[in-house]
């Protein structure tokens, strides 16, 4: 194939768009002092050290670990099962909650935070105020539709009711077909979903500023409350974030790259 | 009583009749093949006998018991579905020992059961693969090992071979019939395709409209069709209405008459025939074997078989020709 020197401008100028910013934030974490020149004037780890024996820190990451561990483990316990029990069992189910899951991202974020709070503030004999579990149970509805469409992906490929019907026959029950072929075939969907949820809470600001903001700070929080401050403590913690989503991201890519070997 | 048996089965959803008092009997040992065109109700009867459907109403037993109120793992039934449905997410192998394991079996019986089933489907090579990796020939084969690996009492197959195409279809038709000659299983095979009920079945059941028109030997059905319908569809026949009987043959009769292209003669000079016509080739098809001419006669097109024989090349078309009809082999179709 012959080299196109305007499509390859044009990708290293979206390729330099993309990433300047990554890397203006990555010099600036390592930039001794960088004002008014191109590169910064000198490197050190200084601001590392500084960033992780800050307290705040460390409450930081493993507040947003905790909840997106967290949020994973209610996330994928309500919503996979109820992705396929709606489309082996409910198919009229299923298109009704192919258009709930769009919907949280239908609604502003201002209006379902307050919904939850009102949810959650002991209107309905729960109180989860200022608590973590607010975020995850507000995190489910946001995570669904990230497990819907991978798994529909999966699901649509296979012949879910012939698969069923022969296992029918064979004795099997409802609950051993879904564990031993049903999930193991839509297992990559389920893991892309898991991933691309991890992102989203870790990633996520509005709704854990809104709910319980202080009283459980996350990594986002924080980058929130150094804005102020020093902006190369702020590009650290910028580039933990990244690196972790990265791993995420980076592990996405992969099973979606093997997902054609799968079935 | 007959092995399986089958009582004025009806089945309808909602105010649509799929079939209705379908009744009929299988030997044990015995390929019923349930033929008919696509929608008359093959597959859904298929299902009610697997129990994966339930009927309004009727009967069905197998081997003296009735099954009808049993789930259908308890029916001793195994199916091959039109898809196969293989778990893709196992390999050969274990598609046929998850379907052993369902029946209790364990350890080393479990083992030599499933080296055997994939010995008896010469699916050696491919036992550790996954079914994604395998040609359609090869999971038809390993649906058709899972199911028989159970040891069914009936096996029922949903068009298992109308996926594939025309060269290896045939090749598994014969496959199927050394395998049904060597086990002895009895089954119930649904297809569409007349060629194919032919040649698999002991027995045919020809279906139309949620109901079987003819049920017999494959001879039976296709030297003797009960009706229209049936002559329609199983062969190429020639139907000619009484009308048209005597437009072409100048021959008085009450029925129809339903002639098999294999019976019309043709040659280039009258003779003695007391059944005979005069028309002019205007189409002609090489089947292998035979030569399939279209000759008009009289503004009325007729399908004439003949052995194709390399030493004689076909006729020409335009050629005119006499069409002669042996007595015999008349059947008369009533209204």
């Amino acid at each position: 194939m012959r080299l196109d020197p305007v499509r390859i401008g044009l990708l290293a100028l979206l390729f330099v768009v993309l990433f300047l910013p990554i890397v203006a934030v990555g010099l600036n974490a390592f930039a001794v002092e960088w004002a008014g020149s191109i590169l910064p004037v000198g490197y050190t780890w200084g601001w590392f050290a500084q960033m992780v024996t800050d307290p705040r820190f460390g409450q930081a990451v493993r507040n947003s670990l905790i909840l997106a561990f967290g949020s994973l483990l209610a996330s994928s316990l309500t919503c996979v099962p109820a992705i396929l029990a709606a489309h082996c069992y409910y198919p009229k189910l299923d298109r009704l909650l192919g258009g709930l899951v769009v919907l949280p991202y239908a609604v502003p974020g201002i209006v379902m935070a307050l919904g939850l709070l009102r949810l959650y503030a002991g209107n309905y004999g729960i109180v989860l105020t200022g608590s973590p579990w607010l975020l995850i149970l507000g995190y489910i509805p946001l995570g669904a539709s990230l497990y819907y469409m991978p798994m529909k992906s999966s699901l649509n490929a296979l012949a879910v009711q012939d698969l069923l019907e022969a296992g029918y026959l064979l004795g099997v029950s409802d609950l051993k077909l879904q564990w031993r072929v049903i999930l193991p075939c839509v297992r990559q969907g389920v893991v892309i979903g898991l991933i691309l949820n991890f992102t989203l809470v870790i990633s996520e600001f509005v709704y854990s500023n809104l709910l319980v903001g202080g009283l459980f700070p996350t990594m986002q929080i924080l980058m929130y409350v150094l804005r102020g401050g020093s902006g190369h403590l702020l590009s650290v913690l910028i580039m933990v974030y990244f690196v972790i989503v990265l791993i995420a991201t980076t592990l996405v890519s992969l099973i979606v790259m093997r997902r054609k070997e799968a079935l | 009583m007959s092995f399986v048996e089958i009582r004025d089965l009806s089945k309808s959803f909602a105010a649509t009749s799929v079939f209705a008092e379908i009744s009929m009997e299988i030997e044990q040992g015995e390929v019923c093949v349930l033929v008919g065109p696509s929608g008359c109700g093959k597959t859904t009867l298929l299902r009610v006998i697997a129990g994966l459907a339930q009927p309004d109403m009727g009967r069905i037993s197998i081997a003296g018991r009735d099954v009808l109120g049993l789930a259908p793992h308890q029916r001793g039934i195994a199916m091959v579905f039109q898809n196969y449905a293989l778990f893709p997410n196992m390999t050969v192998a274990q598609n046929i020992s998850f379907a052993l394991e369902q029946q209790g079996k364990r350890g080393a019986d479990l083992a030599l059961r499933v080296a055997a089933m994939i010995d008896l489907m010469e699916l050696g090579p491919r036992a550790d693969a996954r079914p994604s990796a395998l040609s359609g020939g090869q999971k038809q084969r390993v649906a058709l090992a899972r199911a028989l690996a159970l040891e069914p009492q009936l096996l029922l197959l949903d068009e298992p071979l109308s996926a594939l195409d025309a060269q290896i279809r045939k090749r598994l038709q014969v496959e199927f019939k050394r395998l049904q000659a060597r086990i002895g299983f009895t089954a119930v095979f649904v297809t569409h395709d007349q060629e194919e009920a032919l040649i698999l079945g002991d027995r045919i059941a020809v279906m139309q409209s949620g109901r079987i028109v003819q049920s017999g030997a494959p001879h039976e059905v296709y030297g003797a069709p009960a009706n229209r319908a049936v002559a329609g569809f199983i062969g190429n026949i020639n139907i000619l209405e009484p009308q048209t009987v005597w437009q072409v043959f100048g021959q008085v009769t009450q029925d129809a008459w339903a002639l098999h292209p294999e019976t019309i003669s043709l040659s280039a000079t009258p003779n003695t025939a007391q059944i005979m016509a005069q028309g002019q080739i205007t189409d002609r098809l090489l089947l292998g074997s035979t030569v399939r001419y279209t000759v008009l006669v009289q503004g009325v097109w007729l399908s004439v078989d003949v052995l194709s024989r390399p030493s004689l090349p076909p006729l020409p078309m335009g050629t005119k020709v006499y069409l002669e009809v042996d007595a015999v082999d008349i059947r008369l179709l009533s209204h």
